[in-house]
């Protein structure tokens, strides 16, 4: 009898004992990337842009308001919301070692090494309208309220601008209808004039219902964060 | 070349070169949020020795990433009008809702006001409840031109929160409804409303104390 058990328990306890082995040590081999860039060779000033960036976010993360995060290491474009992504799109155009991007990291960054710029402005180009006027004058009527609260317009393409020439320039599949031309024109002037001493810009392809996200949240003075590729 | 046409060329030119320098320039100067971080980035640093910046980067690191919720968490998009269930990486759920219109009501016999936005933040889902009862606040009754009655069972509708609700914040909901064809416009009083189907399978996805983040 005893002889028997002993051929159950042990196959048993041996088998226990090669599971734990192996949970420990996928655990070790499923450590954080974070964690094991601690463990990397030590890199200061890489360790030191981190550390802002963090220490930035964090203070952002305090408030109650939205910021933009253009993370160009996970080439990601993200809200955030006390330090919570609560959107999210991916930088589909952007190649780690493009021009542009450097040209964008160097100017966001500038000779102070910023991580935080807000934004200073956006500019609609073309949009189409989400819901018919005809629709939005019935609903605004039931529920007593400014038609032009009520309307949501698709913003085709648009541009956000945070001075010292940086531009993120949003475009959608829509055909949407030109809006303020004599600004839009304005505008394409400025960075016409600007390009000869150096512009940064951009540019992203984007869903619609992505765009009138990102279109609407961006309000002036946006907190945005860059995380670099380091 | 007649001399009074250099009335026109210079003028012409001056105002052209203005024009050049304030479309260049304008955009730089902007209100930077007032704190060290942000305004001199330089004066943020890591202890010299190198063990403890390590340690030091570690805290910020788990400081940071404490903030994250720990399961998934519903995510109300105003803006678009869209609802979310999801995690950092991963959308779990998605469906088309209608948010608070902005719009705004005064009563004109005594004064008061209310503003039908959806609240903007971090909230819990505090309570579920199944085939919900609404209780109408007065504002309800004055929108709709009618008296507000004394007795507070004439104040219960059945009908209008549809199936569920999920309860967050000072007396908000995220409910169903039975308008339906107005799901992403921006048409409530501040409550989020979502179809019937979506709605379901959202309140068999969450529990009490499920972080709801609007924007």
């Amino acid at each position: 009898m005893f002889f028997k058990t002993r051929w159950i328990v042990l196959p048993l306890c041996v088998f226990l004992i090669w599971l734990s082995v192996s949970t420990c040590e996928k655990r070790e081999s499923e450590r954080s990337p974070s964690q094991d860039q601690t463990h990397k060779k030590w890199d200061r000033k890489r360790a030191e842009l981190e550390y802002c960036l963090i220490q930035a976010e964090l203070a952002l993360a305090k408030s109650e308001e939205l910021y933009l995060v253009l993370n160009l290491e996970r080439k990601e474009l993200q809200l955030k919301l006390k330090g919570v992504v609560v959107w999210n799109h991916p930088m589909n155009v952007v190649e780690p070692d493009s021009q542009e991007l450097q040209e964008f990291v160097e100017r966001f960054q500038g000779d102070e090494g910023r991580v935080m710029r807000p934004l200073s402005g956006k500019h609609l180009f073309s949009a189409k309208e989400k819901t018919p006027d005809s629709v939005l004058s019935i609903v605004s009527e039931a529920v007593k309220a400014d038609p032009d609260l009520l309307r949501r317009d698709l913003p085709a393409r648009f541009q956000l601008l945070w001075g010292y020439s940086l531009t993120l320039e949003i475009r959608t599949d829509i055909v949407g209808e030109p809006r303020s031309r004599i600004k839009s024109t304005l505008v394409e002037f400025r960075h016409a004039l600007r390009r000869p001493f150096g512009e940064a810009r951009l540019i992203v392809r984007m869903h619609p219902e992505d765009a009138l996200t990102l279109y609407r949240a961006a309000q002036p003075d946006l907190p945005t964060l860059l995380y670099s590729p380091l | 070349m007649k001399s009074w046409l250099w009335y026109i060329i210079v003028p012409s030119m001056l105002i052209l070169a203005f024009t050049g320098v304030w479309l260049v320039t304008t955009g730089k100067k902007s209100s930077l949020i007032q704190m060290d971080v942000f305004k001199d980035p330089g004066s943020v640093h890591l202890p010299q020795d190198e063990k403890l910046a390590k340690r030091e980067l570690g805290k910020v690191r788990r400081t940071l990433a404490r903030l994250r919720p720990s399961r998934p968490y519903i995510v109300i998009d105003t803006h678009a009008n869209l609802i979310f269930l999801r995690t950092e990486n991963s959308v779990l759920f998605k469906a088309t809702c209608s948010t608070g219109s902005g719009g705004e009501l005064i009563d004109s016999a005594t004064g008061r006001r209310w503003v039908f936005d959806t609240p903007k933040g971090v909230f819990k889902v505090t309570s579920k409840s199944v085939d919900p009862w609404w209780r109408k606040p007065d504002w309800a009754f004055i929108e709709e031109n009618e008296s507000i009655p004394k007795d507070p069972s004439q104040r219960l509708d059945p009908e209008m929160l549809g199936e569920y609700a999920l309860g967050f914040g000072e007396d908000y909901y995220i409910h169903g409804t039975i308008y339906e064809r107005l799901l992403g416009v921006n048409v409530t009083h501040g409550c989020v409303r979502v179809g019937a189907d979506d709605l379901e399978k959202l309140y068999n996805m969450v529990t009490i104390g499920t972080p709801i983040y609007i924007f």
